[in-house]
């Protein structure tokens, strides 16, 4: 047998399917009643009937799917991705306790649109990035933000202060030029030679890879339905100490000096990669400046680029 | 502006509670950007050292003549079911003193704590939900026996903040790791920001202690310069997008980090303290732990744990005489510690937690995988936890256990209650520092916990 070969979990029917007794206060050893297997009943009309075919799974997923719910909670979260808040500002709670969404018949339509499409995630994606609302500015207006400061009626775009740990870690790949995107495969580590998308770095539920962590990665043994975003200055020194990233300036220093005939285009490439647009007549005189003083420290400047505030934040 | 106002005026999209205290954060020393306790504290910081494995409370603070006179003889009454078979009544190794104006009585493998048993509250009935490890080393950090609950230190952090901006504001010290791990100082549900910061406390080198603290590349005057371009960089964008707070306290983050790395290598590094002192300590890992923790109390850090070692040292199931030995590592630095906390003026608003994960059994561990027979198994029925500093009644013990150590039974003190006193002494009403995830608010305490008043000073 080889040392490592590929598997997959999977799980089936038991022969005997029997129902669970209710563990009280999560205690197995303390157990309640027993807990026929059926639908949740405060989701059903009247009392939920008893699932009869082998264990239930396959009815329990055919009502979740059927339900407009699901359509609802989903499309809510893919809002969310975009937007940076949801629909229902409580992904993870459309009852009693969570909140009212702000645009009700938006998030309907949304719902009805992903089962039309047969649940393509893509379509979706699509419909609400070629959205006006997608299209705003994240620009501040003195008359909008006194009736509507927290923006709920998404009169403008929302601006994300910090990119995720998996997106940072992408986009310092990718502006170095080492960014690969094979897919598929098992995970393996994020060491610092490992140039492949974070997604495929492996997750440690009792130890958390270290960057992962510091950028607000999800506990594994948790759910989380969305991220917090902490803004620290263990984070900074990340940026500012950390070989990975010292790795990813020289990478990123040599690319640009490679291209660039002049100081000048080497400046213009490593904003438009690491920023998207191009300096102003200012910017370009200030990193002229600081080049110049330290005899084009190339990679001093692509280091300062990543830690910079804007690098972190998407525009 | 009350933590509520700053959460209400956010909502800008992207962030959650973190964010408002990393706003608040953004005006650095301003002590009036802390989020406020609900009522004026006794206590401004936690020291908890923990004696992971379980410390035998009979052996130790919680003296029973009765087992003397019982000797191998069954415990009587009703049988309470331990984690393995449990055999007879087992008297202590150890010899207990009276100490001090309280005339506490502590056994003589801790003759330097005795000393100080006039700061200490005894607090001799402790009890736990469950007799295994994992289970009751959740609940005597996080306040529930199944993962998956943020830890004390993170509450404390995410209520109180930390009061300084430039270190951690909870760090668990330990040279490898205790049982479970990180899952300990897990911020759970809370924002990540809220986690232990864990420390190696075996290593001696600063950049081993703390991620990223200093660069290898380049010279200071080299990163002085660098950091003006960022801070110019940083401008512009500002300027670019208007104002935008979270950014601008994402951007003061990073002169805190500056200093930062300036600082943090010194106060971890306790060769800073004189010989003199390190000495007192003693050249062991909990020795060390415990000065660590000292210099970072004095610095303003929330909470540090300290835990005595890898793995359970206090689990002492083969042979209970190995307790002398444990406590002879424990004994100094607690001591000392005690000592030094006055002397720098932080006993008072200080608190210290000296205790385990649950006690031991009165009974002689009867299971026959042991190698010796003269250990003792996991007991939640009844255990020890030593309190002092902060707000704490010295000299005085507080509850009882049964007349042979096994079960409490005079003023019954859950884990629950214990966590509902540490957050009252620390300004907080245990009931109302919560945190909505998963459709319900969850605290510390769950849905139970009594303060012990009478321990309050």
């Amino acid at each position: 047998m080889p040392p490592e070969y590929p598997f997959l979990h999977g799980v089936r029917d038991a022969d005997k399917p029997a129902n669970a007794r209710i563990h009280i206060r999560g205690d197995e050893k303390n157990l309640g009643d027993e807990a026929p297997r059926r639908f949740l009943s405060v989701l059903s009309e009247g009392e939920p009937k008893p699932f009869t075919k082998g264990s239930g799974r396959l009815e329990l997923a055919r009502i979740i799917s059927g339900h407009p719910l699901a359509a609802r909670v989903m499309a809510n979260r893919i809002w969310l991705g975009h937007f940076g808040q949801g629909i229902v500002r409580s992904p993870g709670n459309f009852g009693q306790l969570g909140e009212r969404p702000t645009h009700p018949e938006l998030l309907d339509y949304l719902a009805a649109r992903l089962v039309e499409s047969h649940w393509s995630l893509k379509a979706l994606h699509r419909e609400i990035m070629l959205s006006a609302a997608y299209a705003l500015s994240t620009r501040d207006s003195e008359k909008h933000s006194a009736i509507d400061a927290g923006n709920r009626l998404l009169w403008r775009a929302n601006l994300n202060p910090r990119l995720d740990a998996e997106s940072l870690r992408d986009s310092m790949l990718f502006v170095a030029g080492q960014l690969s995107l094979d897919s598929g495969g098992p995970p393996s580590p994020l060491e610092d030679t490992n140039t492949r998308r974070t997604i495929y770095g492996y997750v440690g539920r009792t130890t958390l890879d270290p960057m992962l962590s510091l950028f607000d990665f999800p506990n594994p043994n948790n759910t989380s339905e969305q991220r917090s975003i902490t803004l620290g200055p263990m984070q900074r020194l990340y940026f500012m100490n950390n070989e990975f990233v010292a790795r990813i300036a020289d990478a990123f220093a040599e690319r640009i000096k490679r291209v660039g005939r002049s100081d000048e285009e080497r400046i213009q490439m490593a904003y438009r990669l690491a920023f998207g647009r191009t300096p102003r007549s200012d910017e370009m005189r200030m990193n002229q400046d600081f080049l110049r003083a330290t005899g084009s420290a190339w990679a001093q400047f692509t280091q300062a680029l990543l830690t910079s505030a804007e690098f972190s934040s998407v525009n | 502006m009350t933590r509520r106002d700053a959460l209400r005026s956010l909502g800008n999209g992207f962030g959650t509670v973190a964010l408002a205290d990393a706003l608040m954060g953004a005006t650095g020393s301003n002590p009036t950007a802390l989020p406020s306790p609900h009522f004026t504290p006794k206590a401004k910081r936690v020291i908890f050292l923990f004696l992971n494995g379980g410390m035998s409370q009979v052996d130790t603070f919680d003296p029973k003549p009765m087992l003397d006179k019982h000797h191998g003889e069954p415990m009587p009454g009703p049988k309470i079911v331990t984690d393995r078979a449990s055999g007879n009544l087992m008297r202590s190794p150890f010899q207990f003193k009276r100490h001090g104006k309280s005339g506490l009585e502590v056994s003589e493998i801790f003759p330097q704590v005795a000393e100080r048993i006039d700061d200490i509250c005894v607090i001799r009935s402790c009890w736990s939900d469950n007799g295994n490890h994992g289970p009751s080393l959740l609940m005597m950090n996080c306040g529930h026996g199944l993962p998956g609950r943020p830890s004390m230190g993170s509450w404390l952090t995410y209520g109180l903040g930390s009061q300084n901006r430039n270190l951690p504001g909870f760090v668990v010290l330990c040279p490898g790791y205790p049982v479970l791990g990180p899952q300990l100082w897990t911020s759970a549900f809370l924002p990540a920001s809220y986690q232990g910061t864990y420390i190696p406390s075996g290593e001696r080198e600063p950049e081993k202690l703390v991620r990223n603290i200093r660069n290898r590349h380049h010279t200071q005057a080299e990163q002085e310069r660098q950091l003006a371009l960022i801070e110019k960089m940083n401008r512009s964008y500002l300027e670019r997008i208007g104002h935008q707070p979270h950014l601008e306290s994402s951007i003061s983050s990073m002169e805190v980090a500056f200093r930062m790395q300036m600082e943090a290598p010194g106060i971890f590094d306790i060769s800073k303290e004189n010989q003199a002192t390190r000495a007192r300590y003693g050249d062991h890992d909990f020795g060390r732990g415990c000065l660590m923790a000292l210099r970072l109390a004095e610095r303003g850090v929330r909470m540090v744990q300290v835990y005595f070692g890898n793995f359970q040292p206090w689990d002492s199931h083969d042979d209970i005489r190995v307790h002398a030995e444990l406590a002879g590592q424990a004994d100094g630095p607690i001591a000392n510690l005690i000592d030094d906390l006055k002397s720098r003026g932080l006993f008072n608003d200080t608190l210290l937690i000296v205790g385990s994960e649950f006690g031991r059994t009165p009974m002689i561990q009867n299971s026959g995988l042991e190698r010796v027979c003269n250990g003792r198994d996991h007991n939640v029925h009844g255990y020890t936890t030593l309190l002092a500093g902060g707000g704490v009644k010295g000299g005085m013990a507080y509850g009882a256990t049964d007349e042979f150590g096994f079960k409490a039974e005079v003023d019954r003190v859950h884990v629950n209650d214990l966590h509902a006193t540490i957050l009252h002494l620390m300004g907080i009403d245990h009931t109302r520092l919560t945190y909505r995830y998963s459709g319900r608010d969850y605290r510390l305490t769950d849905v139970a916990g009594n303060v012990i008043k009478p321990i309050v000073a």
